[in-house]
């Protein structure tokens, strides 16, 4: 195994003091000031003297010293005398070196002590590599988390002559007779993998010394103008080796690049499938996006991996509490966010209620959310989308994949059906919880009981080089009982069918078909009130998008897609014998939301990006429907308003919603940009609840023609920077959101079993505006993120709060999340996230009043006038990676989390109980009120 | 690096310092605004022979104000054909009439619907909406049971514990044609209790002196800490419950000389039931995952003049029938006697032994329903 270090965390000691700052601003391009410099350092070199003392053994022998007198000569010089007089071999770029001349004298000064002074003031930093190789770099290079596979590839390339290491055979594109007057050349091309032909998406060609780039498409093909001349050229995608060839380029022509794969594990090193400088260049503003290595580390409740809680540690996303179902988008409700898995949605996300979402981080892609602007081929929420893409199965070799945490087990199996041609992915997960809920300090929850588990199956057909199949099955189920009182049972299922073709390199097609039911019953367990209260939703869907890339720099979308509901609002049928509960089922309800849509993304000048899209989406409530019918036509009379019933047939009620989107990025240096978006959307399908979070029996309620669809207008606008060569990020947005049609329930709503649901609602409007800042060092011994969201998010209701604006339910002006990452090298790393929200608003006795019986009856305030107390959380991951050799047939890695570090009884709500004299006293009620240690044990086996 | 690890240590622990105050937070809220001149009327009509209402006033207790009766100018009884009756006061705050079936100014009938207006001294005028009065099925049965059920000790624990159930059986409609009625019982206890003086002789027992007090026996009246409790039979598949749980408590002094265990059946309209359920959801809050949030109890008063002057309570028109049943101290194997009560840390002797006319509504009068 290769052991590595940085060198200057292990001689900082040896320094003297200057020379040890500069040392630690090397390895931390967060330069701490005063006492945070302090906890930094001595968090990190006591972290790794505790845990890492393995690798402190790589380094540059101490015997390697210098004397030599440097008058004015350059650093590629002083380099070149080094090597002559040293047994070792300095690895470099020329044009990265300083440009500058060394005058200095050094009698049997140490190695270190000379790079120090060549390197000092530049962003340079080194790598010792054992004993006869030193490589010098940018600093962002020399800190990436993957240096151990770097190390890989340069001890394969040291025994190779350096002319066959970069390839330098020339390549010739074009011919010198067809040279363009314009003195440019059109060069095409595809990136493929060597093995196996596959074409890479995202793979960067940079032009060195033209500092022009560009990345591959969907299908791995590549499009760059140049001026004809003769260049090196660089390749490079994450887990393959770079790839570096002069060219010659005297025409239009077509270059096809072969890219053989690193020898390290893909997974273990993507940090991101993106540019490197997505932050700045990319033209969506309010996307977060997370990688199955992200989610894996970031320490969460009993070490379950989960993509919603890491989304929590965003700018912008809050819950309202653990154990709360979903999470908030931007002021947005909990329903109000689209969950994709590949292209099927999901109406329940969640495993045991709210604390464990049901994504396998095992098969996990990629992950997007959408925070407001979102592209036009997505709709039927107001808030956002959560776009997660799971992986297709391998197509060269079988691969199992395990874990066992404290509450679950998962396992993973993929490979190839037909090898090269067609691969399945498989995975399954599910829980042992039973004995963690005893660990709660709430009584009721302790005799409560959870299961839970989900299925994933994913088939990929290669039909041939332009054609693709694939079939994806999934289930998931939760069966908990609650304090022997009730029960849920909810499950999902769904399959998937989508065909992608390529037409040509320009020109491909997505058509997907999908098809989805969710089902959940709440039982009541009690003997005289048993009773099973179910409802139900699915859904088949077809979708269908063409993707053009044009000749003038632009990109096409267009698509349409349609959605066939078929809901049951709610039945209630009686449980156990000695029930007295009267059997009663809602009329099952239909609603068809269909859409057009395009999106055009055109480079309007060097600097500026525009991508515009249009989205029309047209939703009909169906019959046979029976129809209540009002007084005025005004059904937030309530019952009394009733004044008849009947049948409808066809078409009941129509919406259409013209939803524009835009988005512009303007580049004012290739480091910094401004954004800013816009978009209309439009949700036909809303969760019913008034609690505080919703329960899964909270039915799926289509819009009708009392219901109307909710729309809002999406604002956001933001300043991005990236620094130090794209390893640091910076961003500030702010947003702002405007809804028409929304609703919120009149107090005491009866929303169980009621056919005449809108007689408990109350519409009108809401809002949302805020301000997002985002701080992101993406790699580095230390690495991680700080965000900061100040946020108010309120409603305005006809028949609330005087009809004046009042807070939501998940208003939280200040959230506050860090994310510390500590790894001194893949293997080993440490995660520490911390949480701080505004405690969410609640609603208040205002006094009481006594019965003549003695009975004190509360008079509540006006809607969320206070605060529950606020939220702050600690916790903290050790994971203990896989090892460096990938040539190891079984891997094992751990992770030991701490939830809840400091144990904070965070409260998550707050409720009155009379007092002495009837004075109302508040109560908060728990749920985890102390630290949750788990340990997560995974495997791997080739 | 021993330094180091001590450094690392340290701020660990200043990281924990640092957090760790916040773990002992207690809750504090803001107070909201205050309700100005926030005032509760709470009014029953009730059938019976003679029919009566009583009508309350209070001002609400809002932190900063007690929730004292206060007075009326006038408050009377309307029915819907215009018919009504002023009531006399009572007392400050309390208006109290009884209505025989043959008064002349107004009678109380089934199908009927009442309201009362309140003229107040600030010149404010509330008025209900109307209620209509609607007969109540007879109970048949008040049951008194030993029941073993898991209850929370001290330490948190769950354990056995024996409790005293009193179930009713009873139909929910008026007759066998007629469709199930909204329910509400109203639950009474009412116990014996001597006290015994002359344990605490030559004792201060504030405010009394013991010296010289003859031994006596009074009947405590109480409710329960939930008294009251709403049942709607248009949600019950049969047409009548057998052994529906009312009440449970644990065994205790009070039944050590006789328990009297009393429930009021009462009809109720669709909008009283609704109150009451309401005031039901309001007072069992436990904060839990799934509870709807808090809201404002409805009234079916508004001020004519301002209807956005808030004000609460209920005026709602019943039959009421009460069952009783009693429960000997042999049967729940004669728990010892209340008093005498040992003194308290301080010295202090127990009012209640002292004196059992102290003890909340005591009489010493024997209910003519008293019956051992």
């Amino acid at each position: 195994m290769n052991r590595l270090f940085f060198l200057p965390l292990k001689s900082t000691f040896d320094l003297p003091l200057d020379k040890k700052l500069h040392e630690q601003r090397i390895n931390y391009p967060f330069y701490f000031t005063g006492r945070m410099k302090l906890i930094s350092s001595a968090l990190v070199t006591g972290i790794i003297f505790l845990l890492c003392p393995s690798f402190l053994s790589a380094q540059i022998p101490s015997d390697y010293t210098i004397t030599a007198n440097y008058q004015g000569q350059s650093v590629t010089a002083v380099l070149q005398d080094i090597e002559s007089k040293l047994p070792l071999q300095f690895y470099y770029k020329d044009n990265e070196l300083p440009n500058k001349s060394i005058t200095a004298t050094f009698e049997e000064s140490a190695l270190e002590d000379v790079l120090y002074e060549l390197l000092r003031e530049t962003s340079l930093g080194y790598i010792p590599y054992r004993d006869y190789a030193i490589v010098i770099a940018p600093q962002t290079i020399v800190e990436e988390s993957y240096s151990a596979d770097y190390y890989q590839a340069l001890e394969e390339n040291l025994n190779q002559d350096e002319n066959s290491r970069t390839n330098k055979r020339t390549i010739v594109i074009g011919d010198f007779k067809q040279l363009s007057p314009s003195g440019k050349a059109k060069i095409t091309g595809q990136i493929i993998d060597e093995q196996t032909n596959e074409p890479i998406i995202g793979a960067t060609l940079l032009w060195s010394e033209l500092n022009v780039g560009t990345a591959t498409d969907y299908d791995g093909n590549f499009e760059t103008e140049i001026p004809t001349g003769e260049y090196e050229v660089l390749v490079q995608y994450i887990g393959y080796s770079d790839l570096l060839k002069k060219v010659k380029v005297y025409s239009d022509g077509t270059f096809d690049i072969p890219l053989s794969k690193a020898a390290i594990d893909l997974e273990a090193v993507v940090v991101s499938a993106q540019a490197v400088d997505a932050n700045v260049e990319n033209v969506q503003i309010g996307v977060e996006r997370l990688d199955a290595a992200t989610i894996k580390k970031t320490p969460t409740f009993l070490g379950e991996a989960d993509v919603v809680k890491t989304l929590l540690l965003n700018p912008g996303v809050s819950s309202i509490g653990e154990g709360a179902t979903g999470f908030n988008v931007r002021g947005g409700n909990v329903d109000q966010n689209l969950i994709l898995q590949d292209e099927g949605f999901i109406f329940n996300a969640s495993h045991a209620l709210g604390f464990f979402s049901t994504f396998n981080a095992d098969l996990i892609r990629s992950v997007q959310l959408y925070k407001g602007n979102i592209p036009a081929q997505f709709g039927g929420r107001l808030a956002s989308v959560l776009d997660v893409e799971l992986r297709d199965g391998n197509f060269e070799q079988f691969k199992i994949k395990g874990g066992a945490g404290p509450v679950s087990s998962r396992i993973s199996v993929e490979g190839p059906v037909i090898k090269e041609k067609s691969s399945f992915l498989a995975g399954f997960r599910s829980t042992y919880s039973d004995w963690v809920l005893q660990l709660i300090n709430v009584e009721e929850v302790k005799r409560s009981s959870a299961f839970f588990y989900d299925a994933n199956l994913k088939y990929t057909h290669r039909l041939n080089k332009k054609n693709t199949l694939t079939l994806s099955g999934y289930s998931s189920q939760d069966d908990f009982v609650y304090n022997q009182q009730f029960g849920f049972d909810y499950a999902t299922w769904m399959g998937q069918l989508s065909f992608n073709t390529i037409f040509n390199d320009q020109f491909y097609n997505k058509f997907s078909l999908t098809t989805s039911n969710y089902t959940s019953t709440q039982t009541d367990l009690d003997p005289t009130t048993g009773a099973n209260l179910t409802n139900e939703i699915n859904y088949y869907k077809v979708k269908d998008v063409v993707t053009r890339d044009l000749d003038n720099g632009m990109k096409l979308d267009i698509g349409a897609s349609a959605i066939l509901y078929n809901s049951l609002p709610g039945e209630r049928t009686p449980f156990g014998e000695l029930s007295t509960v009267i059997p009663k089922r809602l009329e099952e309800e239909r609603g068809i939301e269909s859409a057009a849509f395009a999106n055009i993304e055109y480079e309007v000048g060097p600097r500026l990006l525009a991508s515009g899209g249009l989205r029309y989406s047209f939703y009909q409530f169906l019959g046979n429907k029976t129809i209540y019918e009002y007084q005025d036509e005004d059904p937030t009379g309530g019952v009394d308003n009733i004044i008849g019933t009947s049948e409808r047939s066809g078409v009941i009620a129509s919406y259409g919603n013209l939803e524009p989107r835009l988005s512009l990025r303007y580049k004012l240096d290739p480091a910094k940009s401004l954004k800013m978006g816009y978009s209309r959307t439009a949700q036909y399908v809303n969760q019913i609840y008034n609690s505080d979070t919703p329960t899964p029996t909270n039915q799926f309620q289509l819009s009708t023609n009392y219901i109307a669809p909710q729309r809002s207008h999406n604002f956001s606008i933001g300043y991005f920077q990236n620094l130090s060569d794209n390893n640091i990020e910076t961003s500030i947005e702010v947003f702002g959101r405007v809804i028409d049609d929304a609703f919120d329930y009149k107090d005491f709503a009866s929303l169980i079993v009621n056919d005449h649901l809108e007689t408990e609602l109350l519409s009108g409007e809401g809002r949302a505006a805020g301000v997002e800042l985002s701080f992101k060092k993406k790699r580095g011994t230390v690495n991680g993120w700080l965000s900061y969201t100040l946020s108010r998010s309120e409603r305005r209701i006809e028949g609330i709060n005087k009809n004046d604006w009042y807070r939501s339910n998940f208003d939280k002006p200040h959230d506050v999340s860090l994310v510390l990452n500590y790894n001194p090298n893949q293997r080993h790393t440490i995660t520490v996230n911390f949480n701080y929200s505004t405690g969410r608003p609640a609603t208040p006795p205002l006094g009481n009043y006594v019965t003549d019986r003695g009975l004190a009856v509360p008079v509540y305030a006006e809607r969320n006038q206070v605060r529950i107390p606020d939220y702050h959380r600690m916790d903290i991951a050790y994971t203990i990676g896989q090892g460096y050799r990938k040539t190891a047939k079984v891997k094992t890695s751990w992770t030991l989390s701490l939830y809840n570090v400091y144990g904070r009884r965070n409260a998550f709500s707050v409720f009155y109980t009379p007092g002495a004299f009837n004075i109302p006293e508040a109560n908060k009620l728990a749920i985890l009120g102390s630290v949750f240690p788990a340990i997560t044990f995974n495997l791997e086996i080739l | 690096m021993k330094r180091n690890i001590f450094l690392f240590l340290a701020s660990m622990l200043i990281c924990v310092l640092l957090v760790l105050p916040s773990c002992l937070d207690d809750i504090e809220f803001d107070r909201p605004e205050t309700i100005e001149n926030g005032i509760a009327i709470q009014g029953k009509l009730v059938k019976g022979n003679p029919s009566f209402i009583r009508v309350t006033l209070r001002r609400i207790f809002d932190f900063s104000e007690n929730a004292r009766l206060i007075n009326a100018r006038s408050v009377i009884l309307m029915d819907e054909e215009g018919n009504s009756l002023t009531l006399d006061s009572r007392q400050e705050g309390v208006f109290l009439e009884e209505i025989p079936d043959d008064n002349p100014n107004l009678t109380i009938d089934y199908g009927k619907s009442y309201k009362i207006r309140v003229e107040t001294f600030d010149g404010r005028t509330f008025e209900s909406t109307f209620e209509e009065l609607l007969p109540v099925p007879t109970p048949r049965n008040l049951r008194v049971n030993k029941v073993v059920k898991e209850g929370i000790d001290a330490l948190g624990r769950i354990v056995d514990r024996d409790f005293i159930s009193f179930t009713l059986d009873t139909p929910l409609s008026v007759n066998e044609d007629s469709e199930n009625v909204k329910l509400l019982w109203e639950l009474e206890a009412t116990y014996k209790l001597s006290d015994t003086p002359e344990s605490y002789s030559g004792r201060s027992c504030w405010p009394i002196r013991v010296n010289n007090v003859d031994n006596k026996t009074c009947f405590v009246t109480s409710s329960p800490t939930t008294n009251f409790i709403p049942l709607d039979g248009a949600s019950i598949s049969n047409n009548s419950i057998e052994d529906y749980t009312l009440y449970e408590t644990t065994a205790s002094s009070l039944f050590s000389e006789g328990y009297y265990f009393t429930a009021f059946q009462q009809s109720m309209s669709n909008s009283a039931f609704e109150y009451w359920s309401q005031v039901n959801q309001v007072l069992s809050r436990t904060g839990d995952l799934f509870e709807p949030p808090a809201g404002k109890v409805t009234s079916n008063f508004v001020n004519v003049d301002n209807p956005k002057d808030e004000v609460f309570g209920y005026f709602y028109a019943t039959e009421e029938k009460p069952i009783r049943i009693f429960v000997a101290p042999e049967f729940v194997e004669n728990p010892p006697n209340y008093c005498p009560a040992p003194l308290t840390e301080g010295g202090i002797a127990d009012n209640t032994c002292c004196d059992c006319m102290t003890a909340g509504d005591a009489t010493t009068v024997r209910p003519v329903w008293w019956i051992e």
